[in-house]
Formats: C-alpha cells, structure tokens, sequence
C-alpha cells in the first residue's frame, strides 16, 4: 500500500500497450507460417513427392525456415510482447523510448521476411539456428542493441526500486544471446550473402553448439521462465510459491546452461574433457529445472480447480509440466550411453518439440489468454473453443513425441544391431529408413493437430478482439516516483544489488562467462588442441564450390559427417572420423541428425556415375531412399567467377592455399570439373555437363574421407 | 606464457574442478538465502507482480 508520503508525489502515466499489440498480432502470424511449414517438412519426410521437385521448396531448404520462424519469429515476437508488457508493470514504468520499441518491432519483422527469402534462396551459413548470413546477423544485432536499450532504459526510469526476480531472467536473456550471437556468427564475407566462419572443424563445432544449446537455454527458457515467474501469479491471483526457491533457480540455471553445449557433440573428434564437462553440467541442469518447475506448478496450488475453467492457468499448468519433461529428458539424452542410441535419431527431434510446442506454446498461449482480454478491455469470445484447442493441442503433441520416440529408438537399435557372426543385420541405411516412414506419418497428424490447435486460438483470439470496445483509451496509472521511495526493512546485500541493474547484469554476464571461456578458450588458443595430419589438404577449388552447394541445399541436416568410435559405425563407414579432417571445413558439416547415412567416408565408396544417377532421382539407384531429386542441380551453372575471392578469404583464415593456388583456381576447377565429366560420357551421359553444378558437388562427396585413406609414405614422397 | 600454461594443464581434472567449484557456490547460495530475517524482504519481493493492481488512478 502507498504510504502518505508517496500520496503527495504520486506521478501519472500510462503503459504502450500498442507495441504490445503490435507483437501480439506478429506472434499470431508467425506462429501459423511456422506450425504451417512444420507440417509439411513432416510430411516431406514421409513422402518425398510433397517436395515438389522445385529448389526453393525442398526439405533442405524448408527446414531451417520451419526452426528460424518458430524460435525467432513465433516465440521471438512472444519474448517481446510479455517482456515488454510485465517490464512496464514490474516497472511501474512507461517503456523507455516508444521509437525504439516500433523501431525494433519492424526492425524485427524485416529481418524474418528477409531471413525466409534468403533462406529459400539457399543463402545460409550452414549452422543450425545460426544460417542467417552476415547481413541479417549484423542486423539480429543492430536490433537486438535496441531492445537492450529499450529494456535497461525502462528500468532506468523505473518506479519500483526492486528487481523482480522475472526481470532477471530477462536480465540474463538479453546479455547472454547478445554474446552468443556476436560470437557464433564472426565470419569473413566472401560476398554480399556469402561468408566463411573464423572458426574451423572442432573449434567451429564446440563454438556452434555452445550457441546452439544456448540459444536454446536463454531463447526458449530464461525469458518463458521470467514470464512463468510474471504471468503464473498473476493468473494464479497468488504469489510465487518460494521467492527463495527463485534465487536459488536463477544462480544454479544461469551457471550451469553454459557449460552444457558440449552434449551435441558426445563421441566426435570433441577432446574427452570437454565431453565430460558437457554432460556432468547437462545432468547438474536436472536440479535447477525441476527447481523452477515445483515452483511453478506449486504457485498454482490451491487454484487447482480453476484449471477446469480457466484456460490461462489450464495452459499454463501443461506449459510447466511439459517443461519438467523436457528438462528430464535432455539431462538423460546426455549421458553418454544413452546419448550412443538417441543421437542422429528422431528422438532428438521429438526432444526438441515437447520443448518448443509443449513449453513454448503453451505458455505463450497461456500467456495471451491472460493479455489478451486485459489489453483490449474484453472478455474472451469462447472458453469452450480454448478447451477444445487444449486437447487437440495436447493429443497433437503426443502423437508426435511418442511417434518421435517409437522412431529414433527402433532406428537406433536397427543401426548397432549385429548378428552372431559380428556382421550387421541391416546393412543397408535405408531398411532402417523405411522401418520409421510410417512414425513419420503419425508424426504428420500431430503436427497437424497442434496446427489445427493454433488455428482454432486465432479464431477465437479474432472473435475476442472483435467484442472490445472500439475506443480503447489508455489507463493512467500513478506511482511514486524511485526516489521517494520509502525501503520498508533493512536492506540485504542481494536486494541492494537487485536496485542496481548494471551491477546486476555484469554478475549475470560473469556467471554465463566463466563456463564460456572455460570451455572454448583453450580450444581457440592452444595449438595442441587438433594434431594435424600430413595426409589431410585443403579442398581443390572444384570441391570447395561443391562444398558450398552442399551446404546451400542444407545436406548437412540430414547427413552427418562424423563416424563415431563405435564397432556398428566403423563397419557400417569405416574408421572413426578424426579432429584433424575437418581442420579445413568452414562452416564444420558434423550434423545432428542422420535421416539418411553418414557422409563421412562416402569418398569412393561409389562411382561418378552412381552420384550422377542420385541427384537427379535417388530411387534410380535406391529403390526405396526417401531423399528429394536435386535436378535444379542439371541446369544450374558453377559460378567459376567467385572462386579466386574464396580462395583468398579461406587463405586470410589461415587455410594453405598459395597465390598459385588462387590465380589459377578457375582453370583448376575446370579441368577438375572436365575430368568428372569425361568419366560420365564415358558411362553414356550426354550433353554439356562440365560447367554445372552437379559437377563440383560429385567432385566434394568423391573427396570425402579419402585424405585419411593416403598412406603416410606417400603424402612424405608428394 | 599462457598459450604453454593452457597446452599443459591437465584437463581430465576440469570436471571435478569445476564441479566442485559450483557445489561451494550453490551450497553457499542456499545458506544465504536462508539467512536470518530475510523472511520479510522476500515477502515484499514476491508481491510485485501485484503492486501495479493497486494505483491506478
């Protein structure tokens, strides 16, 4: 209650809750393109003729869409309407400047349509979450600075001397992407949508999924869990269950997230110790989540039966729970003998969407079931159609995960299993392939369920927007200004350091530093870290242009480079793959996830022609393979004109090419690209084929995994 | 000089280095969060989702 000195100095002023509108409407949209996208790339995994055989709708491409829209455009928009909206009330506080807010909104909605056109285009940097090219990443920065400011500006002004403990969430949101994005994305530009990463192989693999778990942890978790801590209560109508709780939460999450991101990359070339680092802080994360979950969920008790009837608390409940499930299962996918079956499998995949469907839209929905009403002075056109978005939305989400888990674990056992004699019993990837097709099916109608879900809450969203009243004139709210403020108990250390919000972020900014450093530094700096090897070279200029097709139709998201030290993986590739063979790969093309079979000793393993044949229809050659044709790939020419620039930028990173290598590089890839070509005739293809671009991508594969195969003897005589 | 320090250094120890170095922080953070009479300060805190429900004019 305000105290008479502060009814002296009360000052008026109201909230911009237009900007909060403004996101509102993009996470609406967003979310649909997103949702929209992810059911067809699920249907395309079950049915290669949904790609349509045009370039720019192909798995490849489409699936970085699908991921980009749904973490940066449907639940980046959600970030900023319920940062902005519970910063201003937490604040008592109008947001700092209303310029910058709409700065930043549009700012942010041109850098996703941009992102989707590139992306379409096959401009990408060929890192999960991180294929924006230099440009657009320049720019995620530029806007994100604005945000920042808008943000600490708000509290500046703010009215409330204390820090919730929701605005530290967001505190360490906004410092730790800042971080991650300006590290992740350094690169050289080759061109205006064309660049390489300063970082190669390992080091370029431990810095991408540093970020990539990250962006997970402080994307989709610290912000959803700052506004669990805003908007629970207040749905709930009572306070947090354990203030105390939340501190303790805060600290542990913020420290360990950082240290987790070497569990992408259990049994690579990765250095042991960093692997066991990764996974001990992945099972640590255990506690902290399930910390903020029990007090989530706890902050709900004794309201239990409003979740009958409520639809704010009734997806917010689910909300926490499917992030109890999630923060359960990632832990457990790390440790290392789990991780041996699940990793490069759709359990993964199914991992990831009980966190972005089940926590992230859940709450989100949750989170707008409570705004919306409030924001425009209404009520909610139809609790009947929440209720039946809940259990589509629900029942959606299972038949994916589980269809998910049904998927990976069957793969992964087809995968390692051996008959007595030794030999493996399914020789051939794609009997594991074809095992799983109908999963993905089952897998299709989920999406579309949680898809038909978020339709059903835009109707009604639509509907309940148009009961409010047409003239919605801003409430006025009053509150004494920060100095008056009047300290109602001895101050402890912590709720001083909670008044100084600079203070405050540099400790946050430490907390995630330290695990950080730790972690890359040594990879960065010490020159033991990847022994090289004589046998291994730079690609030919041929190959690296092949390279980059491969990494523009995004093969990398279904194929993996990488042979883990495991007996069924050598004899199903061959010999581990080593740190010293990606010494000259920029961006590192390891993967996540293996829809079809490792690539990396694919070299000579088939002939030209086999290659040939499976671009242009990979059942001529695999009856039963489900990957798309790539006859885009017939037509198309090699941009020979580009490749003296790559060369010398791959030459300022530190690659050995000499200023031969460079002048000489488009007769080189040429006549590299003619030999290929040459070989083909011979086996009956016709026409002119040595300028396209199926040439330099054969000349790639064929190179793949070969280095390690020279015998020692004859790279000393060369 | 630190290019020789971080080649050297013994690395199989960093996980229970580093382990033990957040069980000290975390066991320290729960003893502070559960010093005495903070009872009230927390109680202010978790009410601030709430304050702004109270001025409006």
């Amino acid at each position: 209650m305000s105290s008479p000195v502060e009814q002296d100095q009360l000052e008026s002023f109201s909230y911009d809750d237009k900007l909060i509108k403004m996101f509102i409407y993009a996470t609406l949209f967003w979310g649909l393109v997103a949702m929209s996208i992810g059911v067809l790339i699920a249907f395309q995994l079950a049915d290669w003729r949904l790609n349509f055989g045009l370039e720019w709708l192909t798995f490849g491409r489409m699936r970085p869409i699908h991921t980009n829209a749904a973490i940066f455009a449907f639940v980046g928009n959600a970030i900023f309407a319920g940062v902005y909206h519970s910063t201003q009330r937490l604040c008592k506080a109008r947001l700092f400047n209303d310029l910058l807010g709409r700065i930043h909104f549009w700012g942010w909605q041109i850098i996703i349509v941009l992102g989707a056109l590139s992306l379409a285009m096959g401009k990408t940097m060929g890192k999960e979450y991180a294929e924006l090219e230099w440009p657009l990443a320049i720019a995620i920065a530029v806007v994100w600075v604005i945000f920042a400011v808008n943000f600490f500006g708000t509290l500046w002004r703010r009215r409330e001397k204390h820090l919730y403990v929701a605005l530290w969430f967001y505190i360490a949101t906004i410092v730790t992407i800042a971080v991650l994005h300006i590290v992740n994305n350094i690169s050289i530009p080759v061109s205006l949508m064309k660049s390489y990463p300063i970082y190669a192989g390992v080091q370029d693999a431990l810095v991408q999924w540093w970020y990539g778990h990250n962006a997970v942890a402080f994307f989709l978790t610290t912000p959803f869990l700052g506004l669990m801590y805003y908007y629970v209560p207040k749905a709930a109508k009572r306070p947090i269950y354990s203030y105390r709780l939340s501190i303790i939460h805060f600290w542990s999450l913020v420290f360990i997230y950082i240290w987790a991101g070497p569990h992408h990359l259990l049994y690579t070339s990765l250095p042991e110790w960093v692997q066991t680092l990764g996974m001990v802080f992945s099972i640590a994360l255990w506690a902290p989540s399930w910390g903020g979950m029990i007090n989530g969920l706890l902050t709900i008790r004794g309201a239990w039966n409003r979740l009958r009837t409520e639809p704010t608390l009734k997806f917010m409940a689910l909300a926490i729970t499917f992030y109890g499930m999630a923060t359960f299962e990632g832990p457990l996918l790390s440790i290392k003998s789990v991780n041996a079956l699940a990793h490069y499998t759709d359990w993964i995949v199914g991992h990831v969407h009980s966190g972005t469907i089940g926590w992230n839209y859940m709450l989100i929905a949750g989170i707008l079931f409570y705004m919306i009403p409030k924001l425009w002075k209404t009520e909610l056109y139809s609790y009947k159609l929440a209720g039946w978005q809940f259990w589509l939305a629900t029942l959606g989400i299972l038949l994916y995960i589980v269809s998910m888990w049904v998927a990976g674990v069957t793969q992964g056992l087809m995968w390692r299993a051996m008959d007595e004699s030794g030999r493996l019993m399914y020789p051939d990837f794609v009997e594991t392939v074809i095992r799983i097709v109908p999963m993905y099916y089952v897998r299709g109608v989920g999406g579309t369920l949680v898809l038909i879900s978020f339709v059903i809450m835009l109707w009604n969203f639509y509907k309940t927007i148009k009961l409010a009243p047409k003239e919605q004139k801003p409430e006025v709210f009053k509150a004494a200004p920060l100095k008056a403020s009047v300290p109602s108990h001895g101050e402890s250390t912590h709720r001083k350091l909670e008044g100084l919000p600079m203070i405050f972020s540099i400790l946050t900014t430490i907390a995630i530093l330290v695990g950080s450093i730790v972690e890359i530094v040594p990879s960065l700096m010490a020159q033991n870290f990847v022994e090289k090897d004589a046998r291994v070279g730079p690609y030919t200029p041929l190959e690296l242009a092949g390279r980059d097709i491969y990494v523009r139709e995004g093969c990398y998201l279904c194929h993996s480079q990488q042979v883990r030290p495991m007996i069924a993986e050598k004899l199903r590739y061959g010999d581990p793959s080593t740190a010293a063979e990606s010494i000259y790969n920029r961006p590192f093309q390891w993967g996540s996830k293996r829809t079809g079979p490792d690539l990396a000793r694919v070299g000579g393993k088939y002939p030209d022609m086999w290659h040939y044949r499976h671009m242009w229809d990979p059942r001529e050659v695999v009856a039963q393979s489900i990957m798309p044709s790539y006859e885009w790939l017939f037509r198309k020419e090699i941009d020979f004109g580009i490749l003296p620039k790559k060369l010398k930028v791959m030459k300022s990173l530190g690659v050995p090419y000499s200023d031969e290598d460079i002048a000489t590089s488009k007769e080189s890839a040429k006549a590299q690209a003619k030999k290929i070509a040459d070989r083909l005739k011979q086996s009956g293809v016709e026409g002119k084929i040595k300028d396209k671009e199926i040439m330099a991508l054969i000349a790639y594969l064929q190179r793949l995994g070969t280095d390690i195969k020279k015998e020692k003897i004859e790279v000393e005589n060369d | 000089m630190i290019k020789d320090v971080l080649k050297n250094f013994p690395y199989e120890l960093m996980p229970t280095l580093v382990m033990m170095g957040f069980v000290l922080f975390f066991v320290a953070m729960v003893i502070w969060v559960f010093r005495k009479d903070s009872s009230e300060v927390y109680k202010h805190a978790e009410s601030l989702p709430f304050s702004d429900e109270e001025k409006r004019s």
